[in-house]
C-alpha cells in the first residue's frame, strides 16, 4: 500500500511522478502520508496516478487536498494523471473535483 | 450497538446536568430581577441561559423542549431589546415558563421515546399562548420613547424565515473520528438517502500542510444543503454515531436569520469566511447574510452615541472583533471607537471567566481522597510518634514537617467539599415568592449570611429541614396583612434567615414575626394526643419544644403547604442525623426563632486529647474555650466561679465510669472549658495532651446509643480514643442528668 515515484524522475526537472496503491485508506493513511511527505521537498512537480485506487475514504481525500494546498502555497503543482471510478465516486460525494487539476 | 446507547445516555447526561444548572441560574436571574427590573446585564444572562438550554437541545432533537423554549426566549429577547418593561404579570409567566422548560428537560431525559404526557403539553400550550400575547404584543405595556428604530427592524426580521427552500447543515468532525473508525463519507452516503444533496462544500481552511498535518486526524469542515422533506430530527438521527464526535448545525428550510447567525458565531471559521461560503452555496442572500451578522452585532453591542454625527443618531460599534473590522473597512465607524469597545469586550470576557474557572469531579472520587487523607493523618501521627521515640533530631524535624504539610492537605481536601450555603438560601425566595402569593401574605425574605460555608453534604441534608422550616414560618408563623394591621405590625412580614459560623459549628437561624407560639394551645394539643400527662408541670422550654413530638401541629386548618403535623419531628431526625441541634424560641405575638447548630464538617476534626484515668479522649478543639487547674477548695456543688460567672462542671471520670483510683492519688485536676451553644461548662480531667488531629471513625451499630461518645479514632501509638459528643453531654447535664441545674439557675 505505497504511493510509489516513477521511473522518470529526475530531480533536475523536478518532475515528480506517483502512483498509487489500491489502499487509499485510513489503514494506510500513515504510511501514505510518509511517502508523499519523503518526495515533498526534493521536487516542484507533482503529477499522481490514481487509477490503481480501489478503496478510498476521507483521509485519503484529505491526503490529496493537503498536498495540493501545500504544493500550492511552495509554489509547486500538483496534478492528477487519472483516477479510478472509486476516487471519482468519493470527490463526486464530497464534491471535491475541480479542487484539483487533472492532466486529461 | 450498546456502544452507542452508551454515547446517547453520555450525551443525555451532559445536556441533564447542563440544563439543570442553567435552569437554576435561570431561576435565581429572575427572582433578582423581580428586585431590580431595570438590570441590563441580568436580562442578559437570563437570555444566554435559556438560549444555551435551546440550543444543545436542539443537538438532541428534543424538539418539545426547543419549541417551547424559543417562544419564551423570543419574549426575553423582546425584554432585552426594551419592547417590553417587566411587571408582576410577565414575571410570575418567566417563573412559570422556566419550570415548564424545566418539566420539559426532566420529561425528555427521563422518558425520551415517549411522546409528551397530556397535563405536560397541556401546561405547555397555555403558557405558549399567553406568551404568544406578549408576542404579538397584546399585553405589551412598552415604553415608545425608549425603543430603537433599528432594534424593531431587526426584531421584525427575527420573525421572518431565510429564503432558502433547502436544508443546511454544518458539521465539523472531531480530529479523531477518523482514527475511531467512522468515515464522514458513510454519512454522506447515507444522507444521500434522506434527501437530495444539492450543495456539497468540503472546507480545507482548517487543513495543515502536508508536513504538518496528522494523516490519521480529520480536519475536514461540511457545508451542506439538502433538499428533503425529513425533519430536522430525522436528519440528525443520521449523524447520531458521531454525535459525540462532532460539531452538527442543522437549519430546517426558511429558518430564522437569528438561527443562521448562531450558527456562524458556533463554527470554528471566521465569520466572514463561513458567510461567504453560505452565500456561494445559496444557503443565503448576501442581505441575509448581512443582517444575520449585523444580528450577531446586537448580542454584543455596546452603544455609544456620537454627538459629532451628522445625523445625530445612535452609532452602532459593535464590538466582535471580526466584525468590527467589517465596519471599519466599510467606513461606518471609526477605529478607535471600534478598539475602545473590543478592549471593553475582552475585560468583561476575561473577568467572567476568572470567575467560573471551576472543574466538575465525581463526588465519590472526592469522598475517596478524603478518606484517604484521613489514612494519611493517622499514619503522619504515627510517624511523628516513631521519629520522637528515635530522639534523632533530623528524623524529628522532617516528621514535623510532613505532619504540619499532611495537616495542609487536610484543610484543602476538607476546603474541596465546602460550599456556600447561600445557593441553597436562595432556593428559598422562590418558595417564599410563590407561598405568599398562595396565601396572600405579604412576606419579605432577608437572607444574610449567604457566603458562610459548610460542607456539602450537610448542606444537602439540610435542605430539606430548611424547607420545612421555612414552609411552617409562612403558613403557620405568619398572619394576613389585615390581622397584622389590626395587631399594629407592619403590613409586610419579615423572614429571616440568618447563617454565621459560631465555635466549630454553623448556625442556621429562622425567623419570622408573625404569631408566635401559644403556650396554651400547645399543652392543650399535647394534653389531647397523649403526649404529656394533663398535671405535667413543663417549663416554657419544655412548652416549646413540644412541638417536635410527632404527630402534632396545632394548625386549625390544614392546607396544600403544612399543617398536617407529619415534619417537625422529621426535622428534628434529619437534625439529629448530622449531629446537629435544633432549639426553638418564641414570643407570643412577636414572632418565634428556630436555632439550628451543625457541625462544620463530618470527617476530620481538629481535636484537642485528654486523659481520663487509662484512657485518652478527643475534645473538639473548636469547642475547646480554655484550660484552668481546678483548686480543691471544694469538692461538692460541681460549679466554680470563673471569673465573675457561675460555670458547672462535670467530672468525666464520673461520667465514663473510669480509672477512679488513679485519678484520686494525683490530685492536681485540670478544667476544660468548653462552650457550646453560648453556654460553658467544665470537664474535669486528669491530663492535658495537647492537640491532635483527629480523623472521625464512626462507632459500631452497638454503641449507637451511647450517649456523650459521637465516634473514635485512631491515636499516633495505635490506640483508639474516644472523641467526646459535647453538646450531646452537655444537654446531659442540664437536663439534670447531674445534680447542676440548680447551679445553672444561679448564672
Amino acid at each position: 500500500m505505497t504511493i510509489s515515484p516513477g521511473e522518470t524522475n529526475s530531480k533536475k526537472t523536478g518532475v515528480c511522478k506517483l502512483t498509487a496503491d489500491s489502499d487509499m485508506t485510513i489503514y494506510s493513511a500513515s504510511q501514505n502520508h510518509q511517502d508523499l511527505v519523503d518526495h515533498f521537498a526534493e521536487y516542484s512537480s507533482f503529477e499522481i496516478d490514481l487509477s490503481a485506487v480501489e478503496e478510498i475514504d476521507c483521509s485519503g481525500i484529505q491526503l490529496l487536498l493537503a498536498l495540493k494546498q501545500s504544493a500550492e502555497k511552495d509554489s509547486k503543482t500538483l496534478t492528477i494523471a487519472s483516477a479510478s471510478d472509486a476516487t471519482a465516486e468519493v470527490m463526486e460525494v464530497l464534491n471535491v473535483k475541480d479542487q484539483f487539476d487533472w492532466l486529461t | 450497538m450498546s456502544d452507542d446507547n452508551d454515547y446517547l445516555a453520555e450525551g443525555r447526561l451532559a445536556f441533564a446536568e447542563e440544563s439543570t444548572e442553567l435552569l437554576e441560574q435561570s431561576e435565581s436571574i429572575l427572582l433578582k430581577l423581580e428586585d431590580e427590573p431595570d438590570n441590563e446585564e441580568l436580562i442578559n444572562d437570563l437570555f444566554r441561559a435559556v438560549h444555551t438550554i435551546k440550543g444543545s437541545a436542539g443537538i438532541f432533537g428534543f424538539n418539545d423542549v426547543v419549541s417551547f423554549t424559543h417562544v419564551a426566549e423570543s419574549v426575553m429577547g423582546m425584554l432585552r431589546d426594551k419592547e417590553l418593561t417587566l411587571n408582576d404579570d410577565l414575571m410570575s409567566l418567566l417563573l412559570d415558563s422556566r419550570d415548564q422548560m424545566n418539566r420539559l428537560v426532566r420529561q425528555v431525559i427521563d422518558s425520551p421515546e415517549e411522546p409528551l404526557p397530556d397535563p405536560v403539553k397541556q401546561i405547555s400550550d397555555d403558557l405558549l399562548l399567553q406568551l404568544q400575547q406578549y408576542l404579538d404584543g397584546e399585553a405589551v405595556t412598552s415604553n415608545p420613547s425608549t425603543i430603537p428604530t433599528e432594534s424593531i427592524s431587526a426584531e421584525a426580521t427575527d420573525h421572518v424565515g431565510v429564503s432558502n427552500d433547502y436544508c443546511h447543515i454544518s458539521i465539523r468532525f472531531d480530529p479523531s473520528v477518523l482514527s475511531n473508525g467512522m468515515d464522514p463519507l458513510s454519512f454522506f452516503r447515507y444522507l444521500s438517502t434522506v434527501g437530495d444533496i444539492v450543495n456539497m462544500t468540503t472546507l480545507t481552511t482548517g487543513l495543515p500542510s502536508i508536513i504538518e498535518m496528522n494523516p490519521e486526524h480529520c480536519y475536514l469542515g461540511f457545508e451542506i444543503d439538502l433538499k428533503t422533506p425529513a425533519s430536522k430530527q430525522e436528519i440528525a438521527e443520521v449523524f447520531e454515531f458521531v454525535q459525540d464526535d462532532c460539531q452538527l448545525h442543522i437549519l430546517p428550510p426558511r429558518s430564522q436569520i437569528t438561527d443562521y447567525t448562531v450558527m456562524i458565531d458556533a463554527l470554528p471559521e471566521e465569520n466572514m469566511a463561513i458567510g461567504e461560503i453560505l452565500v456561494a452555496t445559496g444557503a443565503l442572500t448576501a442581505e441575509e447574510l448581512q443582517e444575520a451578522l449585523d444580528y450577531q452585532g446586537e448580542h454584543t453591542v455596546i452603544r455609544e452615541v456620537d454627538e459629532n454625527d451628522d445625523n445625530n443618531s445612535a452609532v452602532e460599534v459593535v464590538s466582535k472583533p471580526q466584525l468590527g473590522a467589517v465596519l471599519v473597512d466599510k467606513g461606518m465607524t471609526d477605529a478607535r471607537v471600534v478598539n475602545a469597545a473590543v478592549d471593553k469586550q475582552k475585560k468583561v470576557k476575561e473577568a467572567r471567566q476568572a470567575e467560573q474557572q471551576s472543574v466538575r469531579v465525581n463526588a465519590t472520587k472526592l469522598g475517596d481522597l478524603i478518606n484517604l487523607v484521613g489514612e494519611l493523618v493517622i499514619s503522619s501521627a504515627h510517624t511523628e510518634l516513631k521519629a520522637k521515640q528515635t530522639e534523632q533530631i533530623g528524623l524529628i524535624e522532617t516528621a514535623e514537617n510532613l505532619s504540619r504539610l499532611v495537616e495542609e492537605i487536610r484543610d484543602a481536601t476538607l476546603g474541596l467539599r465546602m460550599v456556600y450555603i447561600g445557593d441553597t438560601f436562595n432556593r428559598f425566595k422562590r418558595v417564599v415568592r410563590d407561598i405568599s402569593k398562595d396565601l396572600n401574605k405579604k412576606i419579605d425574605l432577608k437572607i444574610s449570611g449567604g457566603d458562610t460555608e459548610l460542607d456539602k453534604t450537610v448542606v444537602e441534608k439540610i435542605s430539606d429541614p430548611l424547607m420545612h422550616l421555612i414552609r411552617n414560618a409562612l403558613d403557620h408563623g405568619v398572619e394576613t396583612p389585615d390581622v397584622r394591621v389590626a395587631q399594629g405590625k407592619p403590613e409586610t412580614a419579615t423572614v429571616n434567615l440568618d447563617a454565621y459560623h459560631d465555635s466549630g459549628s454553623i448556625v442556621i437561624k429562622i425567623s419570622d414575626d408573625g404569631y408566635g407560639l401559644d403556650p396554651e394551645k400547645l399543652v392543650a394539643k399535647a394534653i389531647e394526643n397523649e403526649v404529656i400527662t394533663p398535671n405535667q408541670q413543663l417549663t416554657p422550654g419544655e412548652i416549646n419544644r413540644l412541638i417536635f413530638a410527632p404527630g402534632f401541629s396545632t394548625a386549625e386548618t390544614v392546607t396544600n403547604i403544612s399543617g398536617r403535623g407529619v415534619g417537625m419531628d422529621v426535622v428534628n431526625k434529619n437534625i439529629d442525623a448530622l449531629r446537629g441541634q435544633i432549639a426553638v424560641d418564641s414570643t407570643l405575638g412577636a414572632g418565634t426563632s428556630f436555632t439550628i447548630r451543625l457541625p462544620l464538617t463530618l470527617a476530620i476534626i481538629d481535636g484537642f486529647q485528654v486523659q481520663v484515668g487509662k484512657s485518652s479522649y478527643v475534645i473538639p478543639l473548636d469547642l475547646v474555650e480554655e484550660c484552668i487547674e481546678l483548686e480543691e477548695r471544694k469538692t461538692e456543688g460541681e460549679y466554680i466561679d470563673l471569673r465573675g460567672e457561675v460555670m458547672p462542671y462535670l467530672h468525666l471520670t464520673d461520667v465514663f465510669g473510669d480509672g477512679g483510683e488513679a485519678s484520686n492519688k494525683k490530685r492536681r485536676n485540670n478544667i476544660v472549658v468548653v462552650q457550646y451553644a453560648g453556654q460553658k461548662t467544665g470537664l474535669v480531667v486528669d491530663e492535658l495532651l495537647g492537640e491532635h488531629q483527629t480523623v472521625i471513625k464512626p462507632l459500631g451499630q452497638i454503641f449507637q446509643n451511647l450517649k456523650g461518645i459521637s465516634g473514635a479514632t485512631i491515636l499516633g501509638s495505635g490506640e483508639v480514643a474516644m472523641i467526646i459528643d459535647v453538646p450531646a453531654l452537655l444537654s446531659r447535664v442540664h437536663s439534670g442528668g447531674f445534680d447542676i441545674t440548680d447551679a445553672g439557675n444561679l448564672h
